[in-house]
């Protein structure tokens, strides 16, 4: 939810009538997500979502309510396949959890030519919100080594329990997590950011215990300890220069000492099946 | 079951020390109270020595397990204090993302109201401790309670973050067509400050009677009984903290609910 959608007095009241409501209807038309045994609502019964989507760029809208067909008939014909294709990576996403890194490569080139020829702005107002004025940051810790994460960016928390690892997997691959039926690809963090470090004496001592789910994904990345959340101001953060260099480190949080993760990179150097090193 | 909230839009006004400061006085008179801690940062469920992520079960199953939600589950996810009859339902740092993952969802502002509704005859208090940002978990401890207790600190940048909070009072008011019951509560008085008596002043003047006539005084006594893990009544009964939230309840009780 965007500042400017509560600065207008009658959406926030739109906003409160909706989840005040005391008939929540609850459609049986199921998702094509991974949650396709519960009941959703449909943005079509739905107040708030509807009201969501009136703030959101139009591009996001179309996206979310109208079925691929009707998309490919209103756009220009350069553009139509790079909009298929990013509904496909979408539902893929929901349906399987794992893929084989060839797949992903495939999938994630299409999403990111299809984020190019999506106008810039959007994307980056919408991806990167926190960019913007104060935001909050949830702190974990991995083998000592201390990482943030805008709180907008975090899609969850949740407990590690048994992972199954996967065969012809990078080494980061700590295995799938199932949770309520969703299937979570766990990233062994100290793996993932410091392979180099990881020798047998660290990786004897390491007792992850929670998985930091990153946005949407079903990524998560294993740490060992939540630090705590805290309101962060742009000055706090010396943000990422150079736009090659490690993409998955939005910048440095300057009193700790810490890196603040971009979690829009981080998914997609995860989909590649690279680490922070071949990044 | 009497509900009140303490809720303000600006942290570190003494929404916490409010929260725990008064259920331990009731549970102490005997009555039966529950404690809802709905701010992700967890600190009225750390206050009691709780690890909230260590919990199976948090006020976060709350909101997922709406549809089907018992009252034999929700007395489950409720953990004893020390204190005789005082429970606390514990938040965890996963309310963080309640916003991005179900606050577009019509009803979900109801969610906890229907909860204390199961449990109606189990306790005769529920506090609700609120998160300084208005999302999901505001809107439903506001909807939830009888009374909202707004804690403000005497101090002009407080007074400022004051006008929000009003501002969203007035807004679920019209949404609910209901008049919210709220009382201001002046807290970290420091009668030796020019500054805490003209932020009186100024909330007299604006507020009226919806102040109460009182004040908390500062007070490093809250603190201590916060280290010590205990409810402030119990830790340090003859403080004048202790004393000034005594003064609160008995002009609540003549309130009404």
């Amino acid at each position: 939810m965007t500042k400017g959608s509560f600065a207008n007095e009658e959406i926030m009241e739109e906003y409160l009538d909706a989840l005040l409501s005391e008939d929540e209807v609850v459609s049986t038309q199921s998702k094509p997500t991974i949650e396709t045994s519960k009941p959703v609502l449909t943005t079509q019964d739905n107040p708030v979502e509807r009201l969501l989507d009136q703030v959101k760029p139009e591009v996001f809208k179309e996206q979310a309510t109208k079925p691929v067909t009707d998309i490919i008939e209103k756009t220009v014909p350069t553009v139509q396949a790079e909009v298929t294709e990013t509904h496909a990576v979408k539902l893929n996403i929901s349906q399987e959890a794992v893929y084989s890194t060839a797949d992903l490569s495939t999938q994630i080139k299409a999403d990111k030519k299809s984020a190019e020829s999506t106008p810039g702005s959007i994307i980056e107002s919408a991806a990167k919100g926190y960019q913007q004025g104060e935001f909050q940051a949830l702190f974990f810790e991995v083998a000592g080594l201390l990482l943030a994460v805008p709180l907008t960016e975090l899609g969850g928390i949740h407990n590690l329990t048994e992972t199954s690892p996967l065969f012809g997997k990078p080494n980061w691959f700590k295995g799938v997590m199932l949770n309520r039926d969703e299937k979570i690809n766990v990233v062994d963090s100290a793996q993932w950011v410091m392979p180099e470090k990881c020798q047998p004496e660290l990786v004897n001592t390491l007792s992850y215990k929670y998985i930091i789910m990153l946005g949407e994904s079903n990524w998560g990345l294993a740490c060992e300890k939540l630090v705590n959340t805290v309101t962060l101001k742009q000055e706090d953060i010396k943000w990422r220069a150079a736009a090659g260099k490690r993409p998955w480190l939005a910048g440095l949080v300057k009193e700790k000492m810490c890196a603040l993760l971009d979690v829009e990179q981080l998914i997609t150097l995860l989909n590649k099946g690279l680490d922070s090193q071949d990044s | 079951m009497i509900v009140w909230t303490i809720a303000n839009q600006k942290g570190g006004v003494g929404k916490t020390t409010t929260t725990v400061t008064l259920a331990g006085i009731l549970a102490e008179q005997g009555k039966r109270v529950l404690l809802i801690d709905t701010d992700p940062h967890a600190s009225l469920t750390y206050y009691f020595g709780i690890d909230s992520e260590d919990l199976d079960n948090s006020v976060f199953d709350l909101f997922v397990h709406r549809q089907n939600l018992t009252k034999e589950q929700l007395l489950q996810t409720l953990c004893p204090t020390s204190m005789d009859n005082l429970d606390i339902l514990p938040a965890t740092m996963a309310l963080a993302t309640l916003d991005r993952r179900m606050g577009n969802q019509s009803g979900m502002g109801l969610v906890l109201k229907k909860s204390l509704n199961l449990l109606a005859d189990e306790y005769d208090y529920a506090l609700i401790d609120c998160p300084p940002v208005l999302g999901v978990l505001m809107v439903n401890a506001l909807a939830a309670c009888n009374r909202i207790l707004i804690p403000v600190q005497t101090e002009f940048l407080a007074l400022k973050g004051l006008d929000r909070m009003m501002r969203t009072l007035y807004l679920m008011g019209r949404s609910q067509k209901k008049e919210y019951k709220y009382t201001i509560i002046p807290t970290m008085f420091d009668k030796r400050t020019k500054a805490s008596l003209e932020a009186y002043k100024e909330l007299k003047k604006l507020y009226v009677d919806k102040v109460w006539s009182n004040v908390i005084p500062v007070d490093t006594k809250f603190r201590d009984a916060s280290l010590a893990q205990s409810v402030p009544s119990v830790y340090t009964p003859k403080s004048r903290g202790v004393f000034a939230y005594q003064n609160l309840l008995t002009f609540l009780s003549q309130a009404g609910s």
